[in-house]
């Protein structure tokens, strides 16, 4: 088996659609994971977050899944769904991100109630920083991920006192594979 | 310059010290210098160009790893040659060099919980000296963390030890897998240290 440069470098695909779900319908959502229960991350030389595994919201997941097909152009499954909510203190770090074989999509939901200066999604390549994906309520990221891209969610500062961070993140993966 | 005999006079209490400290060997050092000495090593620095440094794990301004002024050479090869045997000595681990850098932690600076253990760098003792500054940090407390470690990797984590920045105030402790450390974000005010590592 090869091995392209596409795949080795991956990422062509970085976008962010906004305006996908509205305030009204992001703190249903936050109610809801909130009832469905989170669990705490805390070791601490990863992360420090709030952690949700496969939310039970299948009418959503699919209506992203088909942006991401319209996006992509690929037809494509969810592998991995979590919500990570952060407060102030919180992070995670990219050495705490597991390397992505193939090219599947990361897709990230914000569904934080407003925005946060300087919490942002960062993926980088080689340790760079190739792009920002700044806390903006109801926006999508759709990211192609790759064996070189990693992410990191970026410290939330105490300085914002009330801050809340909820992303919402697929990894989508090819339907044939 | 500097005149840092007084602080290491006692070797055997502090070795006694360092070997007792929890969560792992650590040394907390108040009035190293000679308080006139402060002013000079403040103008010096103020020659010294700072960079702000930002990563996933900390935003901060710092000189460049190799200083670039002889003044700031020649006070890294002053504390080598006044740390390194005491020290050396009161941890037992056999230490000949230092590297320096100055910090400069403003509001918002952070740098999150890190070992400073790499394979390859060869860093036996961390250390941090907090230096004066115009308007003392509100955070910027340097806190160590016990940890559990099964493989190699760290299994749980509790908060031990929370350092103020005191002016004047010397911090050293041993590197290794579990040495888990961080600095708190500076709330305001600003956290000014020289820091770096010793080397066999």
């Amino acid at each position: 088996m090869t091995t392209t440069l596409e795949q080795l470098f991956g990422a062509r695909t970085m976008t962010i659609v906004p305006e996908v779900v509205d305030a009204t319908t992001a703190a249903d959502l936050r109610r809801r994971f909130e009832r469905a229960g989170y669990e705490r991350y805390g070791l601490l030389d990863r992360g420090s977050y709030d952690v949700l595994l496969d939310p039970a919201e299948p009418a959503l997941i699919g209506r992203l899944v088909e942006l991401a097909r319209t996006q992509s152009g690929r037809a494509l499954v969810v592998t991995e769904a979590r919500v990570l909510r952060l407060r102030p203190g919180d992070y995670l770090l990219a050495h705490h991100d597991r390397p992505r074989d193939g090219l599947p999509l990361e897709l990230v939901l914000d569904l934080s109630p407003s925005a946060v200066p300087g919490a942002e999604v960062h993926y980088r390549r080689r340790g760079k920083v190739v792009f920002r994906v700044e806390t903006t309520p109801g926006a999508l990221a759709i990211v192609e991920r790759g064996p070189s891209v990693t992410c990191n969610h970026t410290y939330v500062s105490k300085l914002h006192a009330s801050a809340e961070v909820v992303r919402l993140v697929l990894l989508l993966q090819d339907a044939t594979t | 310059m500097l005149r840092l005999e007084e602080a290491f006079r006692d070797e055997p209490a502090l070795a006694a010290r360092w070997r007792a400290a929890a969560p792992y060997p650590h040394l907390v050092l108040d009035d190293v210098a000679a308080p006139d000495a402060l002013p000079t090593l403040i103008e010096m620095l103020e020659e010294e160009p700072v960079e702000r440094y930002e990563g996933d794990i900390f935003v901060f301004d710092a000189t460049a790893p190799e200083p670039r002024t002889t003044e700031l050479r020649a006070l890294r090869e002053d504390l080598s040659r006044l740390l390194a045997p005491v020290l050396s000595r009161i941890t037992g681990r056999p230490v000949v060099r230092a590297d320096l850098r100055a910090y400069a932690y403003r509001v918002g600076h952070y740098l999150l919980p890190h070992s400073d253990h790499q394979e390859g760098l060869a860093r036996a003792l961390a250390f941090a000296w907090y230096l004066p500054t115009p308007e003392p940090p509100v955070g910027g407390e340097l806190e160590l963390y016990r940890c559990e470690l099964a493989a190699g990797e760290i299994t749980s984590v509790a908060s031990a030890q929370l350092i103020e920045p005191r002016p004047n105030r010397l911090v050293v402790f041993e590197v290794g897998d579990a040495s888990l450390h961080q600095v708190r974000e500076v709330l305001a005010g600003l956290r000014l240290s020289l820091a770096g590592w010793f080397y066999p």
